[in-house]
């Protein structure tokens, strides 16, 4: 009985080696077309500025804008009325900087003046300001920007309140073109911070007045997707799956940006962005994730930057769910993550280990106060048996999906806490239900989370992170007293005085190990050979200082 | 008088043993089976007594020792957590291959049922039968697996039973064809003739002869079964961290392409290939020796 002997119109090629050869060459045309639909627009080498950004935003709205990738988009789009001054970035050479959140620079508002105890912010606006279709960008397009924003609620009120929660704002006053007038409940130091944010960004009123308006409690769906600004650029056009065109904008009042046009491609794929990078189509590279960033320092294509930011990867710990409301089982955990090794593999080496609530880049920081736990599972596992918590401990690990950083950290923490007789079950969510888990009222399950303060000031940062019954308290932290030494620091400009009570809250969230910061995330950008300058802001996309 | 040996040198009538050298022989002398039949050993090896044999732990965790290349003490490297891409592949085609294998057994019982049913009652319900497998059909199977994998939430179980939903329509409408072929051939209509019930007539007449039916797709739809579980895994539908999925461990790998660490996705893409491949080949020979007009067909 002998084998039939097929057909084979190749000679001896088996059919299965056949379909292998046919696969790969699949595979490298599939690759190549991909690579090819993922390039530039223009298609063009050289003439418009490119960016790649892995974020595309989920609206363009100012008032709504509420992540700091969404902020950072709409920076360069918006004139606020104040902004922070420039520093240079330690090590990265000449034209690369950041920005200096110890000082302010002019804006819209030329000058301003604090009176009344604090209550009253004056501001002088520069006078002759105006928008792409012709309209006076003055004091009334500010005040009908503030006052949308308190209208309409959502994120751009809570920066109006300056990240407190309470509105802070009595009245908002345009008595002349050129004089606005700011008046508060109480005094808050916050409030020139708050006024730097995008999410304030001067909207054109009768723009906004003629596409769906000011309606209180909802936003605008017309500004979700569309421009309404006069910063250094206008909206060319706008595709969110895909791309954004910026031009530089002929009657913007301020410094011409440093390149006329700017594409900014929405790439959320890290390969591809990668390849990008690699191969020049891209002259910034913003998104890629620390191991490709890793593996381009090295290469000739590009430079990378790297800036010490408050950025920070974290693992909330929910302080109220047994069996996370015991202290020492909470600080047991603490010493159960290896630092080290996660910031050398999974970050590769751009970041910072500390204990604490503040991270290193802030001014405000102190080593003595938050040095880093070491990751030492003995320690761990005496500091449970004196918690009195039975083990095994059976708990659940939210992270989103998509986040490969994140995913990494949960799958080292699964491994190494399961020799503590803590089991943890890993639960990936996409977007829209991991946002609803981060700001659940009570949390019961634990979570990873990269996050950071679109202000840099231990009093914005503090006021979501530590306060209690705060949505934005990733660990449902609590501590009274913490809570009222903050209700202090509003009316407390002294930054001497302002330290002292950070360095007492401080001391007591140790104390308490309501959640392990696992590393600070240097923020990191790949810069195409010939690209000189940069800026880094915190809520950052300041195109119009990004160029060859 | 001597009594006469019968010896039986019927060719169709050989003895077990003769069969199996027989099937040997086949095997060897044909290249592609042969090739498959050597991958699907390995892998089944390997999944049966890889973990004895090879003792890390697939799921222990050295950051330390991450990204590491293949070498003698990691014949697969190390993935990006520092875990042993050999132990988890091990691992990985346990789960790959008792999954498919579970998945074809059940959407095979389920949808013969189904399909011998509708064949043997006709009319409203082979009506109402075959239209409710066309709703699914109409479904692209790896789209309807994923909705089911969603619907009732993530994870190996519900991916498993996914692809066996989306695997049933094809083994009902195959055995369906199969038994109304079978119940107007004449020895049937002979037993129906002499008062059979229908009992024996399904058991004695007609089951037996969709085996071959029923082992052919069977074949195919295990290397369909086992790369919709890994596609599932790939998307982040199947096996959940930290299960050593082969899916999975190809969608942790891709990271990894482009900055020079390409053994984390390779071997288990190595693994799915040689599985799916094996599966098709044996699909495809299954059909040409138990194809009752073709050349090992017994008259």
């Amino acid at each position: 009985m002998q084998p039939r002997r097929r057909n084979r119109p190749f000679g001896a090629i088996p059919a299965s080696g056949l379909s292998l050869v046919c696969i790969g060459v699949l595979a490298v045309g599939v690759s190549a077309a991909v690579a090819k639909v993922a390039s530039t627009g223009s298609g063009k080498a050289a003439a418009p500025f490119v960016v790649n950004y892995a974020v595309p935003p989920a609206t363009i709205d100012p008032g709504q804008v509420c992540s700091l990738e969404d902020n950072g988009f709409v920076s360069s789009l918006y004139v606020t009325l104040v902004q922070y001054k420039a520093k240079p970035v330690p090590g990265a050479g000449a034209g690369i900087t950041q920005e200096d959140t110890t000082g302010f620079a002019p804006y819209l508002a030329k000058s301003w003046k604090i009176t009344n105890g604090g209550k009253t912010y004056t501001f002088t606006l520069r006078s002759g300001a105006k928008f792409p279709d012709g309209k006076p960008m003055d004091a009334n397009a500010v005040k009908y920007t503030y006052q949308r924003l308190l209208t309409m609620g959502g994120c751009g009120a809570y920066f109006m309140s300056a990240g407190q929660g309470d509105p802070i704002i009595k009245a908002i006053q345009a008595p002349n073109p050129t004089t606005l007038v700011i008046q508060l409940t109480r005094p808050e130091a916050l409030l020139l911070h708050t006024l730097t944010q995008p999410n304030l960004g001067i909207v054109e009123p009768s723009l906004v007045e003629a596409n769906g308006g000011v309606q209180k409690g909802k936003p605008n769906q017309w500004l979700a997707s569309h421009y309404a600004g006069g910063g250094p650029y206008v909206l060319e056009s706008y595709d969110p799956s895909r791309q954004a065109v910026f031009a530089a904008n002929p009657s913007f009042f301020g410094s011409k940006p440093l390149e006329s046009k700017v594409i900014v491609n929405f790439i959320t794929s890290d390969p591809t962005l990668l390849l990008q990078a690699r191969s020049g189509n891209a002259n910034i590279t913003v998104g890629l994730t620390k191991k490709s960033v890793a593996s381009l320092r090295s290469q000739s294509c590009c430079r990378v930057v790297s800036v010490s930011a408050p950025l920070w990867q974290l693992i909330g710990l929910p302080n109220e769910f047994p069996p996370f409301d015991n202290v020492k089982f909470r600080e047991a955990l603490t010493y159960a993550v290896p630092y080290q090794q996660i910031l050398s593999k999974v970050a590769y080496g751009f970041g910072k280990i500390y204990y604490g609530p503040l991270p290193p880049a802030f001014t405000t920081f102190r080593a003595a106060l938050e040095k880093p736990r070491a990751f030492d599972l003995a320690k761990a596992k005496e500091l449970i048996g004196a918690s009195g918590v039975k083990l095994p401990v059976n708990a659940e690990m939210v992270i989103r999906e998509g986040v490969n950083d994140q995913e990494q950290i949960a799958t080292i923490v699964q491994g190494v806490w399961k020799t503590l007789g803590v089991n943890l079950t890993i639960r990936k969510l996409a977007a829209g239900p991991y946002a609803n888990a981060i700001y659940a009222d009570t949390k019961k399950y634990t979570l990873v989370r990269f996050d950071g303060p679109s202000v840099t000031d231990p009093e914005w940062l503090l006021e979501y992170d530590t306060r209690c019954n705060s949505m934005f308290n990733t660990s449902d932290y609590c501590n009274p007293t913490a809570d009222a030494l903050l209700n202090k620091t509003h009316s407390i400009l002294d930054p001497a005085k302002r330290q002292a009570i950070w360095d007492q809250v401080t001391k007591m969230w140790v104390a308490a190990s309501p959640r392990i910061p696992v590393y600070e995330d240097d923020y990191t950008i790949v810069l195409k050979k010939g690209v000189n300058h940069y800026y880094y802001a915190q809520d950052g996309f300041t195109l119009n200082k990004w160029g060859r | 008088m001597s009594e006469a040996t019968f010896v039986d040198r019927s060719p169709e009538r050989l003895r077990i043993g003769g069969r199996l050298a027989a099937a040997a022989r086949y095997v060897v002398r044909d290249r592609e089976l042969l090739i498959a039949t050597i991958l699907l050993g390995i892998l089944v090896l390997l999944a049966l007594f890889g973990p004895l044999v090879w003792t890390e732990n697939p799921n222990g965790i050295d950051v330390g020792a991450a990204l590491q290349s293949p070498s003698l003490a990691h014949p697969m490297g190390t993935d990006g957590n520092g875990r042993d891409i050999f132990a988890r592949f091990n691992e990985g085609a346990r789960i790959s291959l008792a999954v498919g294998a579970l998945v074809v057994l059940a959407s095979a019982l389920v949808g013969g049922t189904i399909g011998l049913v509708a064949g043997l009652w006709r009319g409203l319900t082979d009506s109402l039968l075959m239209r409710a497998l066309d709703a699914i059909l109409a479904f692209p199977p790896l789209i309807l697996a994923m909705a089911v994998t969603v619907g009732l939430g993530v994870g190996l179980k519900t991916a498993a039973l996914g692809t066996m939903l989306a695997c049933v329509p094809y083994f009902a409408r195959l055995l369906r064809s199969d038994v109304l072929r079978l119940r107007a051939l004449p020895y049937v209509e002979a037993a129906v003739a002499l008062g059979a019930t229908r009992k024996r007539i399904v058991l004695r007449h007609i089951f037996p002869h969709t085996a071959s039916t029923m082992l052919i797709q069977s074949a195919a739809v295990f290397g369909y079964a086992i790369l919709t579980l890994a596609a599932l895994g790939f998307v982040g539908l199947g096996a959940q961290i930290p299960t050593p999925e082969w899916g999975a461990m190809i969608t942790d790998g891709l990271q990894y392409a482009l900055t020079g660490q390409w053994w984390v996705a390779l071997f288990p893409g190595l693994g799915l290939l040689a599985a799916v491949v094996a599966a098709n080949i044996y699909a495809d020979r299954a059909r040409d020796i138990l194809d009752p007009r073709g050349e090992f067909a017994r008259v």
